[in-house]
């Protein structure tokens, strides 16, 4: 009888682990929001920075910072993501190349952000001579984004059944057609739910920007659209600090007379803003693959 | 076409080892800093020539690092997987419609809010429970423990998935309870991929940088007591990277800690490979 | 075979051990001596067989006997899998088809091939049959009779005229097949391979099949792989048993299922086998 009780016991550690994550998890957000969701209006989410000695006024300018930034990313990542998955899960060959570029992934992927950001600085910010700009942070972001969106990209290829690809090259199809007519409409939901909840994480980044992008943004002017006017929110050649640099300057100064105030309604901002990504990439690759599978 | 890509991330990757070490082995080679006084605990970069300075020693911040990533590895390692052993084995639904949507959510919360929380809700409560400033070894545990959960329960439960199934069968059939099925075959069976998700997650512990630097403390300290504050090499990379002068020892020194944390990862990495080739055999 | 490259011209060859030399009927496709080997192992061993046309030719013979990989090799379908090598010649209006010069997506649009589990594209049924065609272009108008024709041939076209373009996965898995066979025909080939057709299928839905080869005979040329001998005896014109990658036995199906000539054919027909 001790095996009985030992395994009770042990399914109710089991149980106790799951429970304390999901308690951990709706805890933080919890308290994200309690803190934080009393300082969001209007006026917080469009606002610039007050200054530093009044405080006040919002975050507008780091809201629209972290969105660009997170368009210009996916710009660079999106269409070099597809080729390298593609080229991974279709033409890549046993060999050398394939090994290196492997390695390259795993690599990359599991760099600590901040050495990707002081790469970043050495390359993008002071060898080209840009400066803290956008561009410099989309392309530093490109460097840990791109391995996973490669490896998104090949893993969501993997699923599409050998039988499909069959088919089509059975029917005199090419493997390049295959590849765009088939294979990626197939892999199309995968590609999708991993693509939005990668622009998530991007959305979140902090360390690897805080030294690319800068941790400070111009006045900027909205009405502005020039994109190579230094007030245009557009111009890629600004700096810009985006929600997370934000949040963690605003901490780390200090200076602020509102500072916490502030942290908390960004915090609550950003986790918001995760969340929606999440709910919106499950929606997204369901309603998707609903759209592939039982209607046209 | 597609192998642009491909190209673009080899090239990446051997750009990025070769611009951080060349510049992070500089202050060696031009002999501003000597190898013992780097691995050394003597930290004073403002020292005056007088009081024996300035001391470039990171001893304290690579140890400290050590520290907090091996402390949330210890907390981590054993929930994470028992969480994952909860989603393939003790109930697979709810894990599937609960615990995996929480395990992303988790993943996907940026590292500043984890340290805002730290910062906001850990630290004050340690300081009320134990009386010190709060800040220290044990926030930054606490908050990469969190962190480091996802890696440790998606990456433990893929490998406990790939257990094969007759495996679990030929134990019941034998009259095994489940718990005896689990810890005496599956985990056995899963060990080297548990492994490898436990190395992971001290790898992600390791080079986190902003939550653990908002709670740590940011003192020049050996991370020896839980309750003080320390110093981890990400913490002092951010918090000085911008407020040293470009080409002064000072700013070459936190390259060559930049270049600690690379060499950490590589090592790690190796340390993956090596349990997978284990296992292949 | 126009638009495929003609390296070389060969003689019909007439003294392999499988050509049939009573038969008069013109030769669709022949193999000379076909080798195939998947890295240490050799698959198929020295085949020579033909396929005549407008006939059904089914390959018979236990699991893993070689019969699905000589099927596979006709249409070039083993280039997809690393490590095959295929030696010999695959003659098809004398041009050999084994050859690194030949296009092989154009030889594949000639020799159509369906597979033992119903594949079709996660996409309309309409989409289905229209998809590679219209690679190659064809006007709307060609697209909308091609459909009809296509499935009228497999008779799914009373079953599905009114949802053409509702989803090919919602098909039941007799008619996901059909509209495979629909798929191929579509792209009017010479030769159509089929890889177990039915074997993933119920009764009515076999039933269903077999009656179509038959009738798809009067247009093109057929091999099938199989593993049911009932199927084989009921819809073949000719059978060719494998045996550990060897051709052991080709006849005229009445022939080889009353007299087989050899007795590793009988014992297998018989059931004796193994």
């Amino acid at each position: 009888m001790r095996a009985k009780v030992t395994d009770r016991i042990a399914t109710l550690c089991f149980y106790l682990i799951a429970i304390l994550i999901i308690g951990i998890l709706a805890g933080m957000i919890g308290f994200i929001l309690f803190k934080g969701l009393h300082v969001i209006n209007w006026d917080f989410v469009t606002e610039a920075p007050g200054s530093v000695l009044t405080g006040g006024g919002g975050v507008g300018p780091q809201l629209f910072n972290s969105f660009y930034l997170l368009v210009l990313t996916m710009i660079i990542t999106v269409p070099l993501g597809l080729g390298g998955g593609i080229y991974l899960a279709e033409y890549a060959k046993p060999g050398q190349l394939t090994n290196v570029l492997r390695l390259s992934i795993e690599v990359l992927s599991s760099l600590p952000s901040i050495v990707v950001g002081l790469f970043g600085l050495m390359v993008f910010v002071q060898y080209t001579g840009w400066g803290f700009s956008l561009a410099a942070g989309a392309l530093t972001l490109t460097v840990f984004n791109l391995p996973l969106m490669v490896r998104i990209v090949e893993q969501a290829l993997g699923t599409v059944p050998r039988e499909q690809k069959e088919a089509s090259f059975a029917l005199g199809v090419t493997h390049w057609h295959t590849i765009v007519k088939v294979l990626l409409p197939a892999a199309l939901p995968g590609i999708l739910t991993g693509t939005i909840l990668a622009a998530g994480r991007v959305f979140g980044e902090a360390a690897a920007l805080m030294f690319t992008a800068g941790m400070s943004s111009p006045d900027l002017d909205f009405s502005n659209w020039d994109i190579t006017s230094p007030v245009s929110p557009l111009n890629p050649f600004r700096p810009a600090s985006t929600l997370a640099v934000h949040i963690w300057k605003i901490n780390s100064e200090g200076i602020v007379p509102d500072a916490k105030e502030i942290a908390s309604g960004a915090s609550a901002l950003l986790v918001i803003a995760v969340l929606i990504f999440n709910l919106f990439a499950r929606w997204f690759g369901r309603l998707i693959h609903a759209r592939l599978t039982s209607t046209r | 076409m597609t192998l642009v890509s491909a190209w673009v991330l080899i090239i990446t990757l051997f750009s990025l080892l070769y611009f951080i070490a060349s510049k992070g082995i500089a202050p060696f080679l031009h002999g501003e800093v000597t190898l013992a006084d780097f691995f050394s605990g003597n930290w004073g970069p403002s020292l005056s020539a007088e009081q024996g300075g300035p001391q470039y020693g990171a001893l304290d911040f690579i140890l400290g690092s050590l520290m907090v990533a091996l402390g949330s590895a210890v907390i981590s390692g054993p929930l994470g997987i028992g969480a994952a052993l909860f989603m393939t084995e003790i109930a697979p639904k709810a894990g599937r419609k609960i615990l995996q949507p929480a395990v992303e959510i988790l993943v996907g919360i940026p590292s500043v809010v984890y340290g805002f929380i730290g910062l906001t809700l850990i630290v004050p409560a340690l300081r009320s429970i134990f009386g010190e400033v709060g800040f220290g070894l044990l926030a930054g545990i606490i908050v990469l423990s969190v962190m480091i959960l996802p890696t440790i329960i998606s990456i433990s439960a893929d490998a406990i998935h790939s257990v094969p199934q007759g495996i679990r069968e030929g134990s019941y059939a034998l009259g095994a309870t489940r718990w005896q099925t689990i810890s005496g075959l599956v985990i056995r069976v899963a060990q080297p991929g548990l492994l490898t998700a436990v190395v992971l997650g001290i790898a992600r512990a390791f080079g986190e940088a902003l939550a653990v630097q908002m709670v740590i403390g940011n003192t020049a300290d050996l991370p020896f007591h839980l309750l003080k504050p320390m110093s981890t090499l990400t913490s002092v990379i951010t918090l000085n990277m911008g407020n040293t002068v470009q080409g002064s020892t000072y700013n070459n020194v936190l390259w060559s800690m930049a270049l600690i944390l690379l060499l950490m990862t590589l090592i790690l990495i190796l340390a993956i490979r090596f349990i997978a080739r284990r296992r292949e055999v | 075979m126009e638009k495929l490259i003609t390296p070389f011209r060969f003689q019909p060859k007439t003294d392999g051990r499988s050509l049939l030399t009573d038969e008069t009927r013109p030769i669709q496709l022949e193999t000379l001596d076909l080798d195939v080997y998947y890295g240490e192992k050799h698959a198929i061993k020295q085949v020579n067989l033909p396929l005549y046309q407008n006939t059904v030719t089914a390959l018979i013979g236990p699991s893993g006997c070689g019969k699905s990989t000589f099927l596979r090799c006709l249409n070039r379908m083993n280039d997809m899998i690393p490590g095959t090598r295929v030696m010999g010649k695959i003659l098809v209006e004398g041009v050999n088809i084994n050859d690194s010069r030949i296009n092989v997506t154009q030889l594949r649009r000639q020799i159509g091939m369906v597979f033992q589990r119903p594949n079709p594209f996660a996409k309309s049924i309409y989409e289905n049959i229209v998809f590679a065609p219209r690679l190659y272009g064809i006007s709307k108008k060609e697209q909308e009779k091609l459909v009809e024709e296509s499935l009228r041939k497999t008779g799914l076209w009373d079953e599905v005229k009114d949802r053409l373009h509702t989803s090919a996965l919602a098909l039941s898995g007799g008619q996901q097949q059909r509209l495979c066979i629909a798929r191929a025909i579509a792209m009017k080939p010479k030769i159509i391979l089929l890889d177990e057709p039915a074997s993933a299928l119920d009764p009515v839905s076999t039933g269903k099949i077999e009656e179509l080869v038959q009738e798809l005979k009067n247009e093109f040329t057929i091999a099938i792989v199989t593993h049911n001998m009932q199927q084989a005896a009921r819809i073949s014109d000719y059978t060719a048993y494998f045996y550990m990658g060897e051709l052991i036995e080709h006849d005229r199906t009445d022939v080889l299922f009353v007299n087989p000539r050899k007795k590793e054919t009988e014992d297998y027909l018989t059931g004796r086998f193994g």
